[in-house]
């Protein structure tokens, strides 16, 4: 009886699976079908349906698309390197400054200092993987809360991009070399697509298939049964933050890249629709699991349903509402599926 | 179901029978407390004591049989009180604020609660158990005898007409746990009635009128409480005590001197091939000593060393005592459970080998018989017995020297303790060397071939299983 209830357990609410070696007291929830992930993505292909109907099919082409996508390759960026910290139960406000010192750096080293670009993406990455230590350290050994901690470290990083900028744009001696590589199509898609695909590729590998990434998970789901375990927490959190910074840190590159310039106020606002899709992703893919192909997926459905927004002729203030309400809702819907499947509440 | 008697006994449970999934935990059961009784309820574990318990606390729901309360004080209808081993109380909280939690707050005017009336009643309670004590004591400046007290008054001004002591003396010293018993006399001889559930002998002999003992859910013995020997010798019989030959090997974990906040200075070794059973009651610290044991704690002075069994490497693996905020990984499923702890040891360059990843896992639901033998299913989907079998596994994978189980056994059913019996018993036969942890002596006695008595983060004694009896342990060590 409890294996044919158990095969069941994708396509209907079924009994609980009993058997002989269940005892009393124990708690036991079944995974049901879901039609609240699909719900979301329902809404968004909806919503998609709308505009398309309203606007013609302009938004709904493929230009649109890969345009849309090109636009938002470094959202993606940013998503998914708050979400490493998420999967490892901590939480990265620093991540959008340093996605706008990175840019500023990037720019400012090769227009104003006049070092080669590879240097500079070199001295970058590093920065971003500093910052990312100076989080992991004051969280583990400080014994900050990561909120706190970063949402300062944030602050710093924003105040050393207006010092080294002085508040002014860099739009001019940007190697032509990095605005090729934000520019070009390879196989008629730009390449800042093929960027988001590299790390699509390779956040997937790492995230599933690395003892680290394995490691993360571990540590957020319950670090005090992972210390028990054998992980590492503390090291594996520190390292989490490390590669949070430094995809923050490309993501300040690869914006760069395709704009041409360096704008010190960009980064703080990328935080909310980076959060929006790290959540929404978590809800649509997985039991309230933060993956992140479900945040890069959510990334776009993000943009192309804001794009929708332009396309509709809103007022460009509607955006962050929107995003607002995706994040809110996403958390709601995230807490609600791991509650169901039995886990424990967002950890944010 | 719970019906009430208007003449005695106090308490009448008819033909009682629960079964969990197949398996019958509790077969007919009768159990008939009078008036003015203290009446134990005795078994070893898995006989059916804590199902029983269960159902008339209302935990579980029976599957047959009835439960008859008489008459409380004054003609009302009585009812049931409980004292858990836990007690119920909150540390942080004064005796008074204590003594009124769960109770109905009675407001004096809109909103506003009765402060003065809650200290005369909970002066009122603590005279009513001799505890002469300040009612604005914080909870914490107390001893654990005067805690359960405070935790007993609490139920005598629920106006209890039966009070069922679950093990609440299991944590006492022998002088506490006389103390809390008198006590309870004072409230029988009024014409109230207890129910004591417990594993120490001499208490039972000491001061209860009548004894009910059960085993594998059934009746095996009711009526006034026979002395010691003859109840010695009912309940070892009852306890199949089928423990494997053991062969001892070399030392594998060796403390001396170790210390810790709030542990040792602990010296002990543990064997290749054997158990090490450690018990004392939760406030002796006793788990801290596994986790120092398992490398989990910073050591203030002195060593603990392990070392390398064949297929060994030097590494002393902890199942913790609380499976859900220290063992379970939650939103993760079996698979990511159980190798959590091997991942590093079977990786290539820092990947994960799936295949091998999916096979270990495969290996242990099977070998551990976990429930539903999926190793995609969501951990927290599964019972706590299965959950307990899962961190066992993960233990395993690990390929630890010796092994570190904090409360192995608690809370499961008897199949499931049968299986963790024979994992205990495999992979001592493999060489490793194990230490369980337990407040509860049967279960150390279950599969311990030494027995060490835990006070205050320190193991006082150590003593070979064949020569102590568990009354030995309890009642002159304790």
């Amino acid at each position: 009886m409890s294996e044919q209830l158990v095969k069941d357990d994708q396509s209907a609410p079924a009994a609980t699976p009993t058997s002989a070696a269940d005892g009393p007291g124990g708690s036991r929830k079944k995974p049901r079908f879901r039609i609240e992930g699909y719900a979301t993505i329902l809404f968004f292909v909806a919503f998609f349906v709308i505009v398309t109907i309203i606007e013609g099919s302009g938004y709904a082409s493929w230009d649109n698309l890969t345009l849309v996508m090109s636009q938002n390759a470094h959202v993606a960026f940013v998503a998914a390197a708050v979400t490493i910290t998420l999967i490892a139960g901590q939480f990265d406000l620093s991540a959008g400054p340093l996605l706008g010192l990175s840019a500023i750096l990037t720019g400012g080293l090769t227009s104003i200092q006049g070092l080669p670009l590879s240097l500079t993406i070199l001295i970058v990455l590093v920065v971003g993987a500093v910052v990312g230590l100076v989080n992991g350290l004051l969280v583990t050994r400080a014994n900050l809360n990561a909120f706190i901690a970063t949402l300062a470290v944030g602050g710093a990083v924003g105040g050393v991009t207006t010092l080294y900028s002085n508040g002014v744009v860099i739009y001019s001696g940007i190697p032509q070399q990095l605005l090729d590589a934000g520019t070009y199509e390879l196989a008629g898609i730009s390449l800042p697509i093929w960027y988001v695909g590299i790390l699509l590729v390779v956040a997937y590998a790492v995230a599933r298939h690395t003892v680290l990434g394995r490691h993360w998970y571990a540590s957020g789901a319950n670090p005090d049964a992972a210390r028990l375990a054998g992980v590492k927490v503390d090291r594996m959190i520190v390292l989490a933050f490390m590669a949070t910074g430094l995809l923050a840190s490309l993501a300040g590159v690869v914006i760069l890249a395709r704009m041409g310039s360096a704008d010190p106020t960009l980064g703080p606002d990328l935080l909310l629709p980076a959060f929006a899709a790290a959540f929404l992703g978590s809800s649509i893919l997985s039991d309230g699991k933060f993956t992140l192909v479900g945040t890069i997926v959510a990334t776009f459905l993000i943009a192309f349903a804001a794009a929708g927004l332009d396309a509709l002729g809103l007022s460009p203030g509607v955006k962050p509402i929107f995003n607002g309400a995706v994040l809110v809702g996403a958390v709601a819907l995230t807490a609600w599926l791991r509650k169901r499947s039995g886990g424990v509440g967002v950890r944010a | 179901m719970t019906t009430v008697l208007h003449d005695e006994p106090a308490l009448r449970v008819s033909g009682l029978t629960k079964q969990f999934g197949g398996v019958t935990v509790l077969s007919a059961a009768d159990l008939r407390v009078e008036r003015g009784q203290i009446h134990a309820l005795l078994g070893a574990n898995g006989a059916g004591k804590s199902t029983l318990v269960k159902i008339l606390s209302g935990v579980h729901p029976s599957d047959g049989g009835t439960i008859e309360l008489g008459l409380g004080e004054a003609g009302k209808p009585g009812h049931l009180s409980f004292v858990h081993q836990d007690l119920g109380l909150v540390d942080d909280l004064t005796v008074r604020e204590n003594l009124n939690l769960g109770t109905t707050v009675r407001p004096r005017r809109i909103g506003m609660l009765d402060h003065r009336g809650e200290r005369i009643r909970a002066a009122e309670s603590l005279a009513r158990v001799d505890l002469g004590i300040d009612p604005e004591t914080p909870l914490s400046e107390l001893g654990l005898g005067a805690k359960t007290l405070v935790a007993v008054a609490r139920v005598l001004a629920d106006d209890a007409s039966v009070i069922v002591l679950d093990e609440a003396t299991a944590a006492l010293t022998r002088r506490e746990s006389s103390w809390l018993l008198s006590e309870i006399r004072k409230f029988t001889d009024a014409g109230g009635a207890a129910v004591l559930v417990t594993h120490r002998l001499q208490e039972v002999t000491e001061h209860c009128d009548a004894v009910t003992m059960l085993r594998d859910g059934q009746v095996l013995f009711t009526g006034a409480t026979p002395p010691l020997h003859e109840l010695h010798e009912m309940l070892s019989a009852g306890v199949p005590h089928a423990k494997a030959a053991r062969k001892v090997g070399p030392v594998l974990a060796r403390a001396t001197g170790a210390t810790a906040l709030g542990v040792g200075p602990v010296d002990v070794e543990v064997r290749g091939g054997e158990v090490l059973g450690l018990v004392g009651p939760l406030s002796s610290n006793l788990y801290a000593i596994g986790h120092l044991l398992a490398g989990h704690l910073a050591l203030t002075g002195g060593t603990v060393a392990i070392s390398t069994s064949e297929g060994g490497h030097g590494v002393a693996a902890i199942v913790p005592e609380d499976r859900r905020a220290q063992g379970l990984l939650h939103g993760l499923d079996v698979r990511a459970n159980l190798s959590v702890s091997s991942l590093g040891l079977r990786a290539r360059l820092g990947f994960v080998r799936g295949a091998q990843e999916a096979a270990d896992a495969d290996e242990q639901v099977r070998l551990l018989n976990v429930q539903p033998a999926k190793a995609d299913y969501p951990i927290l989907g599964l019972s706590g017995g299965n959950q307990q079998k899962v961190l066992m596994g993960r233990a395993k994978l690990r390929d630890p020297d010796v092994y570190v189980l904090c409360e192995p056994t608690r809370g499961v059913d008897i199949g499931t303790r049968r299986a963790l019996y024979k994992f205990i018993d495999d992979v001592c036969a493999a060489g490793a060397g194990v230490v369980v942890l337990s407040i509860d002596l049967d279960d150390v006695m279950a599969v311990s071939d030494r027995v060490g008595v835990v006070q205050d983060g320190r193991i006082i004694s150590v003593t070979d299983i064949d020569s102590v009896s568990p009354d030995d342990i309890l009642e002159h060590v304790l």
